[in-house]
């Protein structure tokens, strides 16, 4: 029982007013002196007494699951008592369990999120992969939520865009829905119309086109104040972006055609197709915060970086960003090859002067990359996921199948893929599977 | 050559002498040595006879010497069959650790809490335990909305 854990040691020992001496009296004085618990008077009646002990020792247990599921490095018990599905079925026991849960993880367990084939429900799966025999269902969403597409997620909440390209961020457990402003308001150089047939035009200097496409999605949204900023890429133009209160979309000076961006910390790490590498981080005044670039960096060999096929071996190529736990930025690319077989290869990002700079990366070390959220995460800590592997979602049938249900990982030292889980599609009509990192702090 | 002894009294009245090297694995009781008041026995007045032989029988079996020769396998073994008990033995057990602070039995309670708790549902898990639902309203609503997973 380490400082603060227990009810034990949180209560301060009160001092005794005399010196303890050989006399029994004292002794028992001593006795309550040193060590305080709840009602543990002699006066009490029996019934009353037994419902304080209960009420005791749940507040023990409870102080007991809240901390050990606090990854503080350090702090931390040898044994997690609860994992994260078992924690959140005991807060909804009794108000003990439930209010110790107030407690931030700094580590946060990834979950893989299953959507929901059109006609089917509108219910989301969750699958912990601690736990393989068992699949979580949502409440539903309502009519209409299998229409949407989930394009990004950020803790407990996922980024939506529906048929007509509107999007609106949705909470996944409370059900929330904020409205994001319509893809055609937009402030800067570049306009977009909707016609009267939901369709585009998106003119950009002289030259106009047609078809909306909105490219790497990502957002940040803080759980209580609900303050967001959502980014994506308008086509090849520019990156835009809305935070709470705006009614437009701002496009972002001098970022255009974009490969790939992480939002992290609120900075924003941005790869163009020519291979260009920005780092921007959004700050200013509570009224006034911009995009304001502190980094940028050049590829002098120019192949493009945009997901693409080709004529030679490796045929099909994706390119992302993905950012470390420690802050490093990777060039990652996912291949398909005439063997039919992924593979993935891993290039750390730095610069010399202006341009940038690559260095092979073998191995992740502790770290386990989920390629859905562009991230590394510590995974020594998380039963059920390995260390040096990336995680992806994928289809038996080939890399271009929308229905992306089955989960692989690629292993770095045997640089081979293995397939993590299958899901039964038949039974469950699961569309769409991506990786998200559910908050464990009570909203 | 002798070892020392002291004398633990139960709420209930009953008197148990231990082994003071036996009796320091509770971290209140050493400290109570340190301060050399244990002349005339330890009254718990949180603990009862049926669970302070528990107890002492725990740290009995943990004090491990030339005498007690254990290893960690046939302890842990051990620990199993040591808490087949019913499940309010095993909540008395967890506040008299928790009193006495003898950290290896209060881990040991409440994993074995823990383990029962795994793959339960709340009304199972009360039920289990005899636990009242006392939620507020206002934190009924609160649970209900965040925790939305029905199981299948």
């Amino acid at each position: 029982m380490g400082e603060g854990h227990t009810l034990f040691s949180s209560l301060s020992l009160v001092q005794c007013p005399i010196k303890p001496n050989r006399s029994t009296l004292s002794v028992v004085q001593y006795a309550r002196c040193r060590a305080l618990t709840l009602g543990s008077t002699m006066i009490v009646p029996k019934m009353r007494r037994e419902e304080i002990k209960k009420e005791s020792v749940l507040k023990l247990l409870g102080e007991e699951f809240g901390s050990t599921l606090r990854l503080d490095g350090e702090e931390r018990d040898e044994r997690e008592r609860l994992n994260f599905a078992d924690f959140q079925r005991a807060k909804s026991v009794c108000s003990s369990w439930f209010s110790t849960s107030t407690t931030v993880t700094k580590n946060q367990i990834p979950l893989l999120i299953l959507f929901p084939e059109k006609n089917h429900d509108n219910c989301c799966r969750l699958f912990n992969p601690e736990e393989k025999d068992r699949l979580y269902k949502t409440k539903d969403f309502g009519v209409g939520f299998a229409k949407s597409v989930c394009i990004a997620t950020y803790g407990n909440w996922l980024l939506m865009q529906d048929s007509m390209y509107n999007l609106y961020i949705l909470h996944l457990f409370t059900r929330e829905r904020i409205n994001l402003p319509s893809v055609e308001s937009q402030l800067g150089k570049v306009k977009v119309e909707r016609t009267i047939y939901d369709e585009f035009r998106i003119i950009q200097d002289e030259s106009e086109s047609e078809d909306m496409s909105i490219r790497s999605p990502v957002f940040w949204i803080d759980e209580k104040s609900k303050d967001y900023i959502v980014l994506w890429g308008l086509k090849r133009c520019c990156l835009v972006s809305a935070k709470k209160g705006d009614t437009s979309w701002s496009q972002i000076p001098n970022t255009s055609d974009c490969c790939d961006m992480v939002y992290k910390d609120h900075k924003l790490y941005f790869l163009s197709n020519a291979g260009t590498f920005q780092l921007l981080v959004f700050s200013g005044d509570i009224n006034f915060k911009t995009f304001k670039q502190v980094h940028l960096c050049i590829d002098n060999n120019v192949p493009f970086r945009g997901t693409r096929f080709q004529l030679s071996d490796p045929w099909w190529i994706e390119t992302k960003l993905v950012v470390t736990v420690t802050g490093n930025v990777l060039e990652v690319r996912k291949m398909w090859t005439e063997s039919r077989t992924c593979s993935f290869s891993v290039q750390k990002i730095s610069s010399s002067g202006l341009f940038k700079k690559y260095e092979k990366v073998d191995s992740l070390g502790d770290e386990a990359m989920l390629w859905d959220l562009g991230i590394t995460v510590p995974a020594n800590d998380i039963e059920g996921f390995n260390r040096n592997c990336i995680y992806f979602c994928g289809s038996p049938r080939g890399f271009h199948e929308k229905n992306t249900s089955n989960v692989f990982l690629f292993n770095l030292k045997t640089r081979k893929v293995e397939l993590l889980h299958k899901f039964d599609c038949s039974s469950l009509q699961l569309s769409r599977a991506r990786w998200f990192l559910p908050s464990l702090t009570h909203t | 050559m002798s070892s020392k002894m002291i004398v633990l009294m139960s709420s209930d009245g009953q008197s148990f002498e231990v082994e003071e090297a036996v009796a320091i694995q509770s971290q209140t009781i050493a400290h109570m040595v340190e301060d050399d008041c244990v002349a005339d026995g330890i009254p718990l007045a949180n603990v009862e006879s049926k669970i302070l032989v528990k107890v002492i029988e725990y740290c009995k079996k943990y004090h491990v010497d030339e005498a007690n020769p254990i290893s960690e396998e046939d302890l842990n073994k051990w620990d199993e069959k040591f808490m087949d008990l019913e499940q309010s033995t095993i909540f008395e057990l967890i506040l008299a650790a928790n009193y006495l602070n003898i950290k290896s039995l209060f881990d040991l309670t409440c994993q074995t809490v823990a383990d029962m708790i795994k793959g339960k549902t709340p009304e199972e898990i009360r039920s289990t335990f005899n636990i009242e639902n006392d939620f507020t309203p206002e934190e009924e609503e609160a649970v209900r909305k965040e925790n939305q997973w029905a199981f299948e």
